[in-house]
C-alpha cells in the first residue's frame, strides 16, 4: 500500500522523502505526498558570461552565454567554490522570478548564443533546465550544462537530447575521494560522461586539483588515463586551481606548477587539448592544432584574443579537423 | 523577490558572491565586495540551520508562505514515485 512517502529517482541518492521533508539537494520537497521542486523558475544567480568561463574552450568560442543557477546541490564538496548558494536552502537566498520563457527572452535580448545551467548543480533544478532547454532550441539558442554529473541514467537520457554541450566536473578517480570529499560516488559520474558522449553532446571535462587531496602524480595519471582512454583524445581537459573555500579554508591555493604538471601528465596520457584554469600557466589557455602545432585560439582569462579556426573547424595551416563546435570562426587577429 | 531588472545591474554583486565563476572557477581578482545585499545573503546562509546530510526537515509553514508569495515554486517534480508502506520506515 502506498503512503505519503515518496522516493526521488532523479539522482543516485534516490532519497526517500517523508511528508514535510526534503531531499539531500534541499530543493525537492514532499508536500502532502507530492514531490515538488521549490526552485522551478527561481534562479538565484543570473548573469551573462563568456562561454570560456564555463569552461568550454571548443564550443562556440567568443560567444556569450546566459548563465543561470538556482540554490541547491546534490553533492556537498568540501571545496565548493560556490557554496554560498549551492549549499543553501532555497528559502534562504532571495531568487529572481525567471520562468523558462523569460530566461529565453532575456538570453536573446542580451545577445547570447546559448543558455548555460551552471554555478551550482543544474541536476537539482532538472525540470526548470529541461523546459528552458526545449524553448531555447526552438529559439535557436544552444543549451550548456555545467555539472558534476551525479544523475541517474533515465533522467540523463531524457535531458541530454536537449543539451548541446556539457562541462562535467570529474572530481577525482576514487570512490573514497567522492565519498569523503563530495558526498557522492564515482561510478555514476563516469556513466554520465559515457552517456553524454554516446548521445553526441559536446563534452569537456574539468578536474579541480586540491592540494594534498587529489594532486599526487598517481591521482592525476589515473584520471588522465581514464579520460583519454575511455572518452578519447579529442575531449578537452581542464585542470582548475583550487582556492581556499567553504570547509577547506586552511589549505593553500593549488600551486601553478602542480597544474602545469597535471597538464603534462594529461598530454602524455594522450589527450590532445589540455588546459589550465583559474591561474596563468604557460600555454595553459592556448589551443594548438594537434597535427601541426599551429596556434589556433589564444585567450586572455576568458577573452578570446585570437582565433584562426575556420567556421568548419579546420586548421588553416594543415587542414586538420579540430574537435569542437565552432561555427563562429574565420581568420581574425585582435 | 528581486525584479529581473536587477539582473543586468548587479554583476559586480554576483561576482563578489563568487557565483559568476563555474563550480570550480572563481577568478582571484574577485575579492569580497561589501554591500548590503551580499552581507544579507551571506548572513542568512551562515545562520541557516544545517539541513543537509541527512535529508532535512522542512519548515512547512514558512515554505508554504514563500510559495504563496511566489518566492518559491511548487512545481511537480519528475522522476518521483510513491514509496511502499512496508519500506517506508
Ligand atoms: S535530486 Fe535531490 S531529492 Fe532527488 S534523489 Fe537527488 S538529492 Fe535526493
Ligand atoms: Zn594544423
Amino acid at each position: 500500500m502506498a503512503t505519503d512517502t515518496v522516493q526521488c529517482l532523479l539522482c543516485p541518492h534516490c532519497c526517500v522523502i517523508r511528508v514535510r521533508e526534503r531531499g539531500v539537494c534541499g530543493v525537492r520537497a514532499n508536500l502532502d505526498g507530492e514531490l515538488v521542486s521549490l526552485v522551478y523558475g527561481r534562479p538565484v544567480a543570473v548573469h551573462v558570461d563568456p562561454v570560456e568561463k564555463k569552461p568550454l574552450y571548443h564550443f562556440m568560442p567568443g560567444t556569450a552565454t546566459f548563465s543561470i543557477a538556482t540554490a541547491g546541490c546534490n553533492l556537498g564538496c568540501r571545496f565548493c567554490q560556490n557554496w554560498e548558494i549551492s549549499q543553501a536552502a532555497p528559502e534562504d537566498v532571495p531568487p529572481y522570478d525567471l520562468p523558462p520563457e523569460a530566461a529565453v527572452e532575456e538570453a536573446l535580448r542580451s545577445g547570447c548564443d546559448s543558455i548555460a545551467f551552471t554555478y551550482t548543480e543544474p541536476i537539482v533544478f532538472y525540470e526548470y533546465m529541461l523546459d528552458t532547454a526545449k524553448l531555447a532550441r526552438e529559439a535557436g539558442l544552444a543549451s550548456i550544462m555545467v555539472t558534476a554529473g551525479y544523475i541517474n541514467e533515465g533522467p540523463l537520457r531524457e535531458l541530454a537530447q536537449w543539451i548541446d554541450a556539457a562541462n562535467v566536473d570529474l572530481k577525482g578517480m576514487t570512490d573514497a575521494y567522492y565519498r569523503e570529499m563530495c558526498y557522492g560516488t564515482l561510478e555514476p559520474v563516469q556513466r554520465t560522461l559515457r552517456i553524454l558522449q554516446e548521445l553526441g553532446v559536446w563534452l569537456e571535462v574539468t578536474n579541480l586539483v586540491v592540494p594534498g587531496w587529489n594532486d599526487d602524480e598517481e591521482d592525476l595519471r589515473s584520471l588522465s588515463e581514464w579520460v583519454a582512454g575511455e572518452l578519447g583524445e579529442d575531449v578537452p581537459v581542464h585542470f582548475s586551481r583550487f582556492m581556499p573555500m567553504y570547509q577547506l579554508t586552511e589549505l593553500p591555493p593549488t600551486p601553478a606548477r602542480t597544474l602545469a604538471g597535471a597538464r603534462e601528465i594529461s598530454l602524455e596520457a594522450g589527450s590532445r587539448y589540455v588546459y589550465v584554469g583559474n591561474v596563468v600557466v604557460e600555454n595553459g589557455s592556448l589551443t594548438r592544432c594537434h597535427n601541426c602545432g599551429a596556434d589556433l585560439i589564444r585567450r586572455d582569462l576568458f577573452e578570446v584574443t585570437m582565433s584562426r579556426i575556420s567556421a568548419s573547424g579546420h586548421c588553416p595551416d594543415c587542414g586538420a579537423s579540430i574537435p569542437g563546435v565552432w561555427g563562429t570562426g574565420g581568420t581574425e587577429e585582435r | 523577490m528581486r525584479p529581473l531588472l536587477d539582473v543586468m545591474l548587479v554583476p559586480a554583486l554576483l561576482a563578489a558572491l563568487a557565483v559568476t565563476g563555474t563550480v570550480s572557477h572563481a577568478p582571484e581578482d574577485q575579492g569580497p565586495d561589501s554591500t548590503s545585499f551580499i552581507d544579507r545573503v551571506l548572513e542568512m546562509v551562515r545562520e541557516a540551520p544545517s539541513w543537509k546530510h541527512p535529508p532535512g526537515e522542512l519548515d512547512v509553514s514558512l515554505v508554504r508562505e514563500l510559495i504563496e508569495q511566489g518566492i518559491l515554486s511548487a512545481h511537480p517534480a519528475s522522476w518521483a514515485v510513491p514509496y511502499p508502506e512496508e519500506r517506508a520506515d
